[in-house]
């Protein structure tokens, strides 16, 4: 009999945003996610204290992953960031640092939560909005009959990852296979199943030797490799096996043995297995894959005829197989293979990357699978350019569904922040009115909606630089400070979409005095200068969302009780 | 071990605990209650009900109340948070009515109250609600009154979503929960669809995480929440074999595997034979609810049949239902029905499928909910399930009462009164059948019947006037009830004290009037100034479950009152019951026994 025990009352916390300590537990937070931000981000080390794996990284799935939290404010705010991470890769880090600007910005204004709600959410639709309008300045056409606008895309995915630890050429090179990578897998006409990305990591290379395969890369013994050499590289059909082919009657399944007298069970299966091998031989398949073991005997039986043998794929590799060669998985022994199970692979190559020896199967027809071999010097950067390609190949992929970019570096949140302030104080009095609530407050709550927006370009500030708009076009500046002269001097604002002109006035974004600035619609650019960095369309707009979403249900918080039976 | 203290004063101090957490949470403007378990369960809510039966009462006046409270709630399903807010303001009322009497009067004063009150709940409430609020209420939808922009349905949906998720939810959620209504009752409406979205919410629902709310829609057909393990295209109308269990059980020994001399040591025969009757059955889909073995998958590969496996089995049984599907007389059992059409439907990034049933009067669709994380997502889900329970609720007070005159004579019965009010007399008396009105199409039997009432204060105000000028029962009680029940939309309005004024205000100077109600434009103004809260739509509210919620709260008043001690015992109730019949733990007058 269990013990009934007396159950304690819950604990209760009354308007738990009142709370200092909630409040600095919201600040270490943000600058948590704040000082990750950017390609000149902080890096945060991970390990827990009985030592184990060490991970570095700067990206906020990773890093949210690996945390624990006790406040459930705090626990809301990452679930709402992992599970948008989980479904776009992408702004992970800019859902945070909004999301916690618009409670900590909305809580300072002093405004009742309602109204504070309601106004953003009208702000959120104007964005909507604007974004989706034509006419909108942060926002890019990409264009896929020329390559530039996806190199960008890909190029400012690896370079706000500082953790990869990659220079200059190096992350050229990393977002050129990235754009190889994802072209690839985009099917052609006939076939309409998305293609497939494989990883496949090597320690210890420099980052120069990572390539893009056709096809799949299967890990093969060393000793192995030296019947492989003289296999003929043309056509060859290919047969697959999802059950284990290693004589073992346990591995049979579940049915009732009936075992003839005088039969040894061992036998009768090997002998089984031999005669499936025969079949296949007489077949004329040229590999032999299965994701599990092959009796060695039946292993030296088909490369004495000369196939070639894989076995120990795995599930993670069987099925691009089967996608690419168009062979069914065979689940049974003991049935013959029939004719359409077959499946046609394009050839064999054996390749030696540093220490590994790699069997590239190569596709046949149109199948869209390769493999992305990328090296790095260690663990820890591999782990985090692995995650960081990843990541760029799913935004590559996003833009299929809308082709469209925002410019990056800061300045989509600044032009942002300069059209909402711009609208609103144009239509304070219409919308405070529909909103139920009065001018003033409409406007204070713009003014943290704004601050927010603000607050995540600033957040690419780390080595206390500059960070100045201009105020024509709303753009972001970031000045060099040189140490000799007492002068910055500019060549184009961060997204790279507008020059330097003498008449272009601006303001420091990051000294509070210098601030104020009457509001204006940014103005149009006419130039056809393309710009160098880019962010993902889909994602922006959807983290922009949930950031607004999850702040509205934070703020609305009166109550938190915790049940501590 | 009974504690000697006024008990009106421990009630109140209870109660007035309970009120506390709830008064924040009441309206569009109120905030939310987080609930965090050690086991990492959350629950984000701000549904009154909810957070009621969250918090885990000890005290016993405290479940007494929840008690009742669930009562009222299994009746209406609204309106929790009201009478807590109705029930603290009324005991208030009470204690400073017997303040000035002397201890050991006050409690007799009190249980005088309480009866009177209870007495006043029987006979005098059906007649002040019936000729102070329905009259008012009927003029507004009336014809010449004002339109509804989206029909009633919209403003009703409105009105209990606003109360119970933030007003950027809300907005996304009302059009949405009316566009499944519709599209699935197509074009009829009556109640057969609601009372269908009402017992199968759980299989008409997916929930998606990490995309935010506005993402949502309505989705034609089922949608189940895996992706096929064999798709071929189809196209058209197909035919689908529903399956519960694994094609290759055996339930007998026959089936085995034999190891012989010759190539074929074993096929495993009964399966390729029940393989071989699906096939006959010229099958386009195989949908199981569990996983289905390889050599099942490598089959419909080769024969160009569809797998999806690992279904919910609720969701296939509705299925079935849906479309009629025959059951085979094979082992395992099956059953073959036709699909209008199977596709594969992408969600965020994840893989569904989607099947389409044609049915004579339900069109099936699913409502897809989007939320940034799990918690509000569950938030939104129980949200649109309360919606539908409600409306059942409401439906079904209609059928349950059919004493009918029709719909248009009844409104025509309506205005008259309206125009003579001062005439009427006690045999022309409106009795809640009225209210209940039965009718087959839901929505015009709520208009017409006139009884919904635009949210934030309207039937307070209506009630709390009608109360003061009605002359039934005790003065001194009508008063209490009336100063208490503007209690609910002065917390509507906390954190603008100045607006309900304004609102009463206004109101009370319409009522004077009694001309004014009969212009045609009067009913819109009269509920313009109240109806549009914050979203600038019309919300309403059915009068019906507010006169249960202040019958509710009478007969709760009365049952708290009555008791004087309140007794522990270490001993299981029901025991104690058995062997002693006045030996109740909360209703016992009979003294002390310790």
């Amino acid at each position: 009999m269990s013990r009934v025990c007396k159950k304690k009352p819950s604990v209760c916390t009354d308007e738990p945003l009142s709370n200092d300590e909630m409040c600095h537990k919201i600040a270490v937070m943000r600058h948590v996610l704040n000082s990750c931000y950017g390609p000149r981000g902080r890096l945060k080390q991970i390990h827990n204290s009985v030592g184990g794996h060490v991970q570095t990284t700067s990206t906020a799935d990773v890093l949210l992953k690996a945390m624990i939290f006790s406040e459930p404010l705090l626990k809301l705010i990452t679930a709402a960031i992992l599970d948008h991470t989980a479904r776009f890769s992408d702004c992970g880090l800019f859902t945070g640092v909004f999301c916690l600007g618009l409670i900590e910005n909305g809580k300072r204004s002093g405004l009742g939560s309602a109204v504070a709600s309601r106004v953003y959410k009208y702000l959120l639709e104007v964005c909507n909005g604007y974004l989706s309008a034509g006419g909108c300045d942060c926002k890019v056409h990409v264009d896929f009959s020329s390559i530039r606008s996806l190199i960008a895309l890909a190029h400012t995915a690896v370079t706000s990852k500082p953790a990869c630890m990659l220079n200059h050429d190096e992350s050229q090179h990393i977002a050129s296979l990235i754009v190889h990578a994802f072209l690839q897998s985009v099917p052609s006409g006939s076939a309409n199943t998305f293609g497939r990305t494989l990883v496949v990591t090597l320690e210890g290379q420099p980052v120069s030797d990572s390539a893009v395969f056709p096809g799949l890369l299967v890990e093969v013994p060393i000793l192995q490799s030296v019947d492989l050499k003289n296999h003929n590289p043309g056509p060859d059909k290919i047969v697959l096996f999802r059950a284990s082919l290693s004589g073992d009657c346990s591995e049979i399944g579940e049915a009732t043995l009936e075992i003839q007298v005088g039969i040894n069970p061992e036998t009768a299966i090997l002998e089984q297995l031999m005669k499936l091998g025969e079949r296949v031989v007489q077949d004329g398949v040229g590999v032999f894959a299965c994701q599990k073991v092959i009796h060695p005997v039946l292993q030296q039986y088909l490369k004495e005829r000369g196939l070639v043998v894989i076995e120990r794929l795995g599930l993670a590799l069987l099925e691009p197989l089967a996608q690419m060669t168009g062979a069914l998985i065979m689940a049974s022994i003991c049935s013959p293979v029939p004719a359409k199970a077959y499946g046609q692979i394009g050839g064999l190559h054996l390749h030696r990357i540093g220490s590994k020896e790699l069997l590239q199967l190569l596709p046949s027809g149109e199948a869209a699978v390769n493999t992305v071999v990328l090296c790095h010097r260690n663990e820890t950067m591999l782990e985090e350019l692995k995650v960081t390609c990843q990541r760029a190949e799913h935004v590559l992929r996003l833009t299929l569904k809308e082709p469209y970019a925002l410019i990056g570096g800061g300045c989509t949140e600044t032009v942002l922040s300069a059209y909402i302030k711009y609208m609103s104080e144009s239509k304070a009095s219409e919308a405070a009115s529909a909103l139920k609530c009065s001018r003033a407050e409409f406007l204070l709550a713009t003014e943290a909606f704004c601050c927010s927006l603000q607050s995540v370009a600033l957040s690419l500030d780390h080595d206390d630089q500059h960070f100045l708009m201009d105020l024509t076009h709303a753009h972001c500046w970031v000045a060099e400070e040189d140490a000799h002269s007492q002068t910055t001097t500019f060549h184009a604002c961060s997204c790279g979409l507008v020059k330097e002109k003498a008449d272009l006035e601006k303001i420091f974004l990051n000294i509070p005095l210098k601030r104020a600035y009457h509001s204006f619609l940014p103005a149009r650019i006419k130039s056809d200068v393309q710009p160098e960095l880019l962010d993902s369309f889909t994602a922006k707009i959807n983290a922009l969302n949930v950031a607004v979403e999850t702040a509205d249900l934070v703020l609305s918080v009166k109550y938190i009780i915790r049940d501590v039976n | 071990m009974a504690k000697v203290s006024d008990p009106l004063q421990v009630c109140l101090s209870v109660v007035g605990a309970l009120e506390c957490v709830v008064r924040r949470c009441v309206g569009p403007s109120g905030g939310t209650v987080i609930f965090t378990k050690d086991t990492g369960e959350t629950l984000i809510t701000k549904h009154g009900h909810r957070i009621l039966t969250a918090l885990h009462l000890e005290h016993p006046i405290a479940r007494t109340v929840l008690e009742s409270l669930c009562a009222h709630d299994g009746v209406t399903a609204d309106g929790s948070k009201s009478f807590i807010l109705l029930l603290a303001a009324l005991l208030r009322g009470i204690r400073d009515s017997v303040h000035e009497s002397s201890r050991t009067h006050r409690r007799h004063a009190s249980w005088k109250l309480a009866n009177q009150l209870h007495a006043f709940c029987w006979d005098g409430l059906d007649d002040v609600v019936a000729h102070g609020v329905v009259p008012y209420t009927s003029s507004l939808f009336g014809p010449g009154g004002c339109e509804l922009e989206g029909g009633v349905l919209a403003a009703l949906v409105g009105g209990y979503v606003g109360g119970r998720v933030s007003p950027s939810q809300a907005e996304v959620l009302t059009p949405l929960l009316c566009e499944l209504y519709a599209r699935l009752g197509h074009g009829h409406t009556d109640g057969a669809a609601i009372s269908f979205i009402h017992s199968n919410f759980s299989q008409l629902h997916t929930a998606v995480s990490g995309l935010h709310s506005a993402r949502s829609h309505v989705v034609e057909g089922l949608l189940l929440a895996c992706d096929w393990s064999v798709w071929k295209e189809a196209d058209g109308p197909v035919k689908a074999l529903v399956v519960f269990e694994k094609l290759d059980t055996r339930d007998d020994e026959s089936v085995s595997i034999q190891l012989q001399d010759d190539w074929t040591v074993h096929s495993d025969g009964v399966v390729q034979e029940r393989l071989a009757t699906v096939l006959r059955l010229q099958v386009n889909i195989v949908l199981s609810a569990v996983k289905q073995p390889d050599c099942v998958l490598v089959w419909a590969c080769l024969n160009n049949v569809s797998v999806l496996d690992c279904c919910d089995p609720e969701q296939l049984d509705l299925l079935c239902e849906l479309c009629t599907a025959e059951p085979l007389t094979v082992q395992p059992p099956m059953r073959v029905g036709t699909l209008t059409h199977c596709r594969r439907f992408q969600l965020g990034g994840r893989r569904y499928a989607n099947v389409g049933v044609t049915h004579t009067s339900v069109h099936t669709h699913t409502l897809v909910l989007c939320a940034p994380a799990a918690g509000p997502l569950e938030q939104s889900v129980s949200v649109s399930r309360g919606v539908f329970s409600m409306l059942q609720h409401l439906s079904q007070s209609h059928r349950h009462n059919d004493v009918s005159p029709c719909p248009q004579e009844q409104r025509l019965t309506s205005s008259q009164r309206l125009t003579s009010s001062q005439r009427l007399t006690s045999s022309q008396r409106l009795t809640s059948s009225q209210l209940f009105s039965p009718c087959p199409n839901l929505c015009h039997c709520i208009l017409n019947a006139g009884d919904v009432i635009p949210v934030g204060g309207a039937f307070e105000f209506l009630f709390h006037h009608s109360l003061l000028h009605s002359n039934h029962g005790d003065p001194e009680s009508r008063r209490l009830l009336a100063e208490a029940v503007l209690s609910v939309p002065r917390s509507l309005h906390t954190h603008r004290p100045g607006d309900f004024l304004q609102h009463l205000a206004h109101f009370t100077s319409r009522l004077l009037q009694p001309h004014a109600i009969r212009e045609p434009g009067s009913g819109s103004e009269f509920m313009w100034g109240l109806g549009a809260d914050g979203s600038g739509r019309v919300c309403v509210e059915p009068v019906c479950s507010k006169h249960q919620l202040v019958a509710s709260v009478l007969q709760c008043v009365n049952r708290l009152l009555r008791v004087e001690t309140v007794i522990h015992t270490p001993r299981s109730l029901a025991l104690a019951a058995a062997e002693d019949d006045d030996d109740d733990d909360e209703e016992d007058d009979d003294g002390d026994r310790t």
